[in-house]
């Protein structure tokens, strides 16, 4: 999915001779897009290196960016119906996130799901304690939760910082006066 | 009303977490609690329906009133009667009077293989113009594995599309491959025939003015060149051979011929070359086939034979080269399996090599090319044609210690004609 998500966003941004480039320098042919197939994390970061560096952007800019792209792809790709299912609303949606990835994991049992847990929500903000496998994919988590709110019609503000060996990210939404 | 477990309770809203889908009705079957997933998905509270109303019982089908619902102690199985794509299952508890339904969803199949909904989450609208339940994980209760179940299908789904996607793409490639593979075999064979008959004239004179009074160094460099015209029909040949083949355009002849002669002809085309490297060279023809009348297509057998003993001959420095032919169990009546062993003390060929020789344009090794010559056509027209006429080649061979190629191909044997055989072996000899 995220290979798809990123050969669509290559192709949306610098067309198609160029994402034929940057597949051919990472190697990438047909079976590398198979949903629901594990990939080795560094064929994943080789693709948006390149990415980045055709769009010559940082890597963390990048994965906020591919972050934000990648809500809106799903929701219009075979996992919709998976997206539909963890909620109507932001925090409903979070609640869920875990849920979500746990059945997701039963289903593909090489993947390595991160854990999003809702912390606090009230008053218009949201703490979620973010723990993963990986490492420097915060930006990238920034990214979802931004395009997150967009799904659900809210606005407001995202920032991240370490708590322990976790990431805090906290949304301070705008609430109408 | 809290429900009580011995010591421990839940809360209405706890319970109603650990199942979203329950019922709640009262002796006479009339509802008096719904779950939030059933309110939801039914759009309305329930409470006062009469559950035989809102719900048909599939299982058990003995059930004719709410009494005998209420009754059964066993799994049953529901579905909404205004939305048939909602099913539930579960049991029925009695406690005080009052009913409980512990139930789940459960997922329809077409809910999960497919039918369900469409890319962007929109419900397609089977089964009778009924969208499919809009399920949330909220739907099901903590411990329900059909919520496992349906995101698994949902990921199948997406795997089965990107196979089916897969699959076309492939067939694209392929057919785009095919249609460039005929197109090139289509202009090979075209151009080599173009070529090939202005160099026959060209031989042709050159073979005219060799019969001309020619100086020895004029005699010399028209030598040279009818070897090259020769080399460049022999090359000629075997891409029009190949592009045929590619087109599945050749044809195999049905000749009656005389195995001996066969044999005789390969020793008088490879004698004087033989000698000329210093290489022994000896053809042996089992006792069983000398005499021997088989019917086949003798031009492509001797195409094989000159091919391969042309190989040997070239890859041998010193030493020998020699051709067998044997005949093997036959796997039909009337039917003879010709096996040819043609064995050389050669350079010999790389283990990881002995497969790719057969492939066109691919020698043992780019060496080979520089120093020896040749395109890497004549094994994979050697294998090609055995196939079609359903035998095989093979090969054994080491660096350093020859080769041993071996043709099987199985060969009808001609009626006799009153000659029979001579029950000698047949045996040439160079050197």
């Amino acid at each position: 999915m995220i290979h798809k998500a990123a050969r669509e966003y290559a192709l949306d941004r610098f067309g198609p001779e160029a994402w034929e480039a940057i597949a051919a320098h990472c190697g990438f042919g047909s079976e590398h897009f198979i949903s629901g197939q594990h990939y080795p994390d560094e064929v994943t970061v080789s693709l948006i290196g390149a990415i980045a560096e055709k769009a010559g952007i940082g890597g963390d800019e990048m994965l906020t960016e591919f972050g934000r792209t990648w809500v809106p792809f799903t929701a219009k790709s075979d996992y919709a119906a998976i997206l539909d299912m963890s909620g109507d609303d932001l925090v409903s949606f979070l609640r869920n996130l875990d849920m979500l990835h746990t059945s997701v994991a039963a289903s593909m049992p090489k993947s390595r799901m991160p854990s999003l847990a809702v912390a606090r929500a009230e008053d218009g903000e949201i703490e979620l304690i973010y723990r993963s496998h990986r490492t420097g994919l915060a930006p990238f988590v920034l990214g979802l939760l931004e395009a997150l709110m967009d799904r659900f019609g809210e606005r407001g503000t995202v920032s991240y910082e370490p708590a322990g060996g976790d990431t805090l990210f906290r949304i301070a939404l705008e609430r109408a006066a | 009303m809290d429900y009580t477990v011995s010591k421990f309770t839940v809360s209405k809203g706890e319970f109603a977490r650990l199942f979203p889908a329950h019922l709640e009705t009262g002796p006479d079957g009339i509802i008096t609690a719904a779950g939030p997933s059933l309110v939801l998905h039914l759009g309305r509270d329930l409470t006062g329906e009469a559950v035989l109303d809102v719900f048909e019982v599939v299982r058990p089908i003995t059930v004719t009133s709410a009494g005998t619902l209420l009754r059964h102690e066993q799994t049953i199985l529901l579905r909404a009667r205004d939305r048939p794509r909602l099913t539930l299952q579960g049991v029925v508890y009695q406690r005080g009077g009052v009913f409980v339904f512990l139930i789940a969803h459960l997922p329809a199949v077409d809910d999960l293989v497919g039918g369900g909904r469409e890319a962007g989450g929109q419900s397609s609208g089977e089964a009778g113009g009924e969208a499919a339940p809009n399920y949330r994980h909220t739907d099901f209760a903590p411990f329900d594995g059909a919520r496992d179940l349906f995101l698994a299908a949902q990921i199948c789904r997406s795997l089965l599309t990107d196979a089916h996607e897969l699959t076309e793409q492939l067939k694209r490639e392929k057919a785009a491959a095919v249609a460039a593979n005929a197109a090139k075999s289509q202009f090979l064979a075209c151009m080599s025939h173009e070529i090939r008959t202005p160099l026959n004239g060209v031989l042709g004179l050159a073979a005219l003015l060799a019969r001309s009074d020619l100086d020895e160094k004029q005699a010399a460099m028209l030598d040279s060149l009818r070897e090259c015209g020769i080399n460049l029909l022999g090359l000629l040949n075997d891409i029009i051979d190949v592009s045929r083949m590619d087109a599945d355009v050749m044809t195999l002849d049905e000749d009656e011929f005389d195995l001996d002669r066969t044999a005789g002809r390969l020793l008088s085309a490879f004698s004087a070359i033989c000698t000329e490297k210093g290489l022994a060279f000896r053809i042996d023809v089992a006792p069983d086939l000398a005499g021997a009348r088989l019917v086949g297509d003798r031009t492509r057998l001797a195409q094989i034979l000159n091919n391969l003993v042309s190989n040997a001959v070239k890859f041998t420095p010193e030493g020998s080269v020699s051709v067998e032919f044997s005949a093997g169990p036959p796997e039909t009546p009337g039917e003879t399996v010709l096996t040819i062993a043609v064995r050389d003390t050669g350079i010999g060929i790389a283990p990881d090599r002995v497969e790719a020789i057969f492939e066109p344009f691919v020698q043992a090794d780019a060496g080979i090319t520089r120093r020896f010559g040749g395109t890497g056509l004549g094994l994979n027209i050697c294998r090609r044609l055995c196939e079609k006429m359903g035998g095989t080649i093979s090969v054994q061979s080491a660096p350093g210690a020859g080769s041993c190629f071996e043709v099987r191909l199985p060969l009808r044997r001609a009626a006799e004609r009153g000659l029979a055989p001579t029950g000698a072996a047949s045996r040439h000899a160079a050197l």
